[in-house]
């Protein structure tokens, strides 16, 4: 009894600290597809994107689109393996009415306000080679989110 | 007998051997095996018709109000899937002699039989090419859980959840992420089985979902590019009775045509002098066949 109840509470305390450690998380959305054909992957996600991490293979051109259940929040268009990387994404933000909330700064300068994204549902990843793509090629978009 | 090459010619020991398949393959599971002694036919099946409000305030002398009830029916045809394996004479003597090695390549060539037939089944039960139902949303699992089997309720066969042993780690991983999960999670493991095996992850995953059970399928077949994350939700016959699929309505079957009754397997054996080889070609012919495609409900999503 006193056996079972010990690893009973190795295994409380164990999912317990996973649970309280799962802050900062990331999604690969990896698709494989040959020539010009385009490729989806979509997962469930929910928290604030941190930045998105995009892989060209190298000689390929291919424009990414990593969208919410809400709106769209990275276009990636033409990346090659020259301008592909991370990208730590911020959306400007509106107010009640949906009016852009923008600030002036001491130059007098009107300036959008930005913040991180909010995912809370499903997230798609599109991957468009460019025309003329040949062979079979893998694209990769991370999301790196804080839950 | 020849101690580098061996008979050639059909082998019913070899078919008759003892062969289990590898482990980690669950598609008889699913989709039991239905013999046949034609290679090509019509098949009858059951089917779900819709229920219906039963009637009330019927006049005296007037019929009740029918709804004709009927079988489907499909073809079948099985085609060949056959698989060769090649030992050389120097290689006969390594195994041990000729006898051991006609074991050792007829089992190869069984083998990959097998790979291809629980390929066919993995492609059906998680809809390969087709866009699934529902994405895996760990937070509200059990209401897309209780979805899934409110849609496949009125089929017959035990409510399974299938999917590649990867896959189903992968849901573990997301749900014990999960504040609410986890800690349910943690009350049945230590509640009940007690110990932290996989298995005893599996029941509880069972008992979590409110299925009958819960079958982890080999992660090189049921993990496959095309259906990688992919999980199903359905009822699936037991294949206790061969001619279920005519008066229950089940998901699918696998129809197997049998050359000679009682007899599986086709295998023979070849000493080919020429090339200096022994061959060794393991044959079934079958088609999977899936009847009520609607028993089941497919997830994607699963990282």
């Amino acid at each position: 009894m006193k056996k079972i109840l010990f690893y009973g509470l190795i295994a409380v305390v164990a999912l317990g600290a996973v649970s309280a450690l799962a802050e900062m998380d990331n999604r690969d959305f990896t698709v494989s597809t040959v020539t010009t054909n385009v490729g989806t992957k979509s997962y469930t996600l929910r928290g604030e994107v941190e930045g998105i991490n995009v892989v060209i293979p190298t000689g390929k051109t291919c424009t990414v689109a990593i969208a919410t259940a809400q709106q769209t929040i990275y276009t990636g268009t033409a990346l090659t393996t020259a301008t592909d990387g991370y990208f730590p994404v911020r959306l400007a933000i509106v107010d009640s009415t949906g009016t852009a909330i923008s600030e002036v700064d001491a130059g007098s300068n009107t300036n959008s306000v930005y913040a991180k994204a909010a995912m809370a549902g499903t997230v798609t990843a599109t991957f468009t080679p460019a025309a003329g793509t040949t062979g079979t090629n893998s694209y990769t978009a991370t999301v790196i989110y804080k839950k | 007998m020849d101690p580098f090459y061996t008979i050639t010619g059909p082998r019913p020991d070899l078919a008759a051997m003892e062969f289990n398949p590898p482990e980690g393959y669950i598609g008889q599971l699913l989709m039991p095996w239905m013999d046949v002694s034609d290679k090509s036919g019509t098949i009858y099946y059951n089917t779900v018709t819709a229920d219906e409000t039963a009637q009330t305030g019927r006049s005296a002398g007037t019929a009740p109000t029918g709804t004709q009830i009927s079988t489907s029916n499909t073809t079948y045809t099985c085609a060949e899937i056959i698989d060769r394996g090649k030992i050389t004479p120097d290689e006969a003597k390594q195994m041990g002699g000729i006898e051991k090695a006609d074991m050792v390549g007829a089992k190869f060539a069984k083998r990959n039989v097998c790979n291809y037939v629980e390929g066919a089944i993995r492609d059906v039960v998680l809809d390969s090419g087709v866009a699934a139902s529902a994405s895996f949303d760990p937070p509200k699992v059990l209401t897309q859980i209780q979805d899934a089997l409110d849609s496949v309720r009125l089929y017959e066969g035990k409510t399974t959840l299938v999917a590649a042993t990867k896959t189903l780690r992968g849901m573990w991983q997301a749900l014990l992420a999960e504040s609410g999960p986890s800690k349910a999670l943690a009350r049945i493991v230590n509640g009940t089985t007690q110990n932290l095996n996989f298995k005893a992850w599996l029941e509880a995953m069972s008992m979590y979902f409110g299925v009958d059970q819960v079958l982890a399928g080999d992660d090189t077949i049921w993990n496959a590019t095309a259906v990688s994350g992919r999980f199903a939700i359905g009822k699936f016959d037991a294949g206790t009775d061969p001619m279920s699929h005519k008066w229950r309505p089940i998901y699918g079957k696998v129809w197997r045509y049998l050359p000679e009754s009682g007899t599986e397997w086709y295998v023979e054996s070849v000493a080919d002098r020429l090339t200096k080889n022994n061959m060794y070609d393991a044959t079934i012919w079958a088609n999977v066949v899936e009847l009520n495609a609607a028993a089941k409900y497919v997830f994607d999503g699963v990282a």
